[in-house]
């Protein structure tokens, strides 16, 4: 198994980790809530993506996975959507209008910087006419869009404080 | 306008008339996660017959990306699943409900069946009845299990 392959099991395998970790089990509903409706934007995006040339996955997990779906699976499905329950699951309450985009910031931004390494070094990910600032952008996008449904959809679920 | 497009327009239309038509308004959340969660389960067991070379897509939405079909699986099914729920027989008897697997296992098939023989979006290769009926009915009970233990959540 070559380098890339290893990379990929690795990111797995801490998304799992880090849901056992960060999650507790009283979340778990609400946990589903953000892994599902997250998936319901990435799955047409990634493939607009794909399908519009801007960015391409020579290496996946499975060898033959680029024969039947050039999108990722590994950051779409897995590492995003973990990204996105941890992000709000933990969303600061008291802070200000400056601190909440500092904590989008964050987030975005170890998404970003994780994948233009992994983009530079490897062939797991492969910029067409993609760039780094358009994950940037996409993923605040996203998780904001995310979130708000979140917020919307647990004021019918019982026990959502930590 | 080719037919394959007019069959997906018609399906989105439907689907979504369907979907705000019928669901009840005070348990929307409660559906749209039915909704999600068969989603992401369809497109796993697509996936999977995809791959086993079972069932093709030759009219995609997505061409270059995926060799997957987009809408049937993004709505369609999930639209199947959450009219499965919605109408789910909970305290009749094991026959009743049964016959309820049964209906909603084969009206998706024969809405693929109807879809393959009348257009180019799906076409069978070597699809079998039973085994598409089969995936069908494990994507129902695997929704089944999971939308009556997210339901034990809400106020």
């Amino acid at each position: 198994m070559n380098m890339e392959r290893w990379i990929l099991v690795g990111i797995i395998a801490i998304s799992i980790l880090a849901i056992f970790l960060f999650v507790p089990r009283k979340k778990a509903r609400e946990a589903w809530v953000l892994f599902l409706s997250l998936q319901i934007i990435t799955w047409p995006a990634g493939l607009l993506a794909v399908e519009w040339k801007m960015i391409d996955y020579p290496i996946q997990l499975f060898s033959f996975a680029n024969e039947f779906n050039r999108s990722s699976f590994t950051f779409e499905f897995f590492l995003f959507p973990v990204t996105a329950i941890i992000f709000s699951l933990y969303f600061p309450k008291k802070f200000r209008k400056i601190g909440t985009f500092f904590y989008y910031f964050l987030f975005a931004g170890f998404f970003t910087c994780l994948e233009v390494i992994i983009e530079r070094h490897t062939e797991l990910v492969d910029y067409q006419s993609w760039h780094g600032s358009y994950t940037l952008i996409s993923v605040m996008v996203t998780l904001f869009i995310n979130h708000t449904y979140y917020n919307w959809f647990k004021k019918e679920l019982k026990g959502t404080e930590i | 306008m080719n037919k394959e497009l007019v069959i997906l327009l018609l399906s989105w239309i439907v689907c979504l008339f369907l979907l705000i038509k019928f669901i009840p308004k005070e348990k929307k959340r409660y559906f749209q996660i039915i909704f999600l969660f068969a989603h992401a389960t369809a497109w796993i067991f697509q996936l999977i017959q995809v791959n086993m070379k079972l069932v093709s897509f030759p009219y995609r939405e997505f061409e270059q990306a995926t060799k997957m079909s987009f809408s049937l699986y993004y709505l369609v099914l999930p639209t199947f699943a959450v009219f499965f729920i919605l109408y789910y027989p909970e305290k009749k008897n094991w026959i009743r409900v049964w016959i309820h697997y049964l209906i909603f296992s084969n009206g998706m098939h024969l809405y693929m069946f109807l879809v393959e023989r009348s257009s180019d979006l799906v076409h069978d290769i070597d699809w079998h009845w039973w085994f598409a009926v089969s995936i069908d009915l494990i994507v129902l009970y695997l929704v089944k299990k999971f939308a009556f233990w997210f339901r034990k959540g809400f106020k």
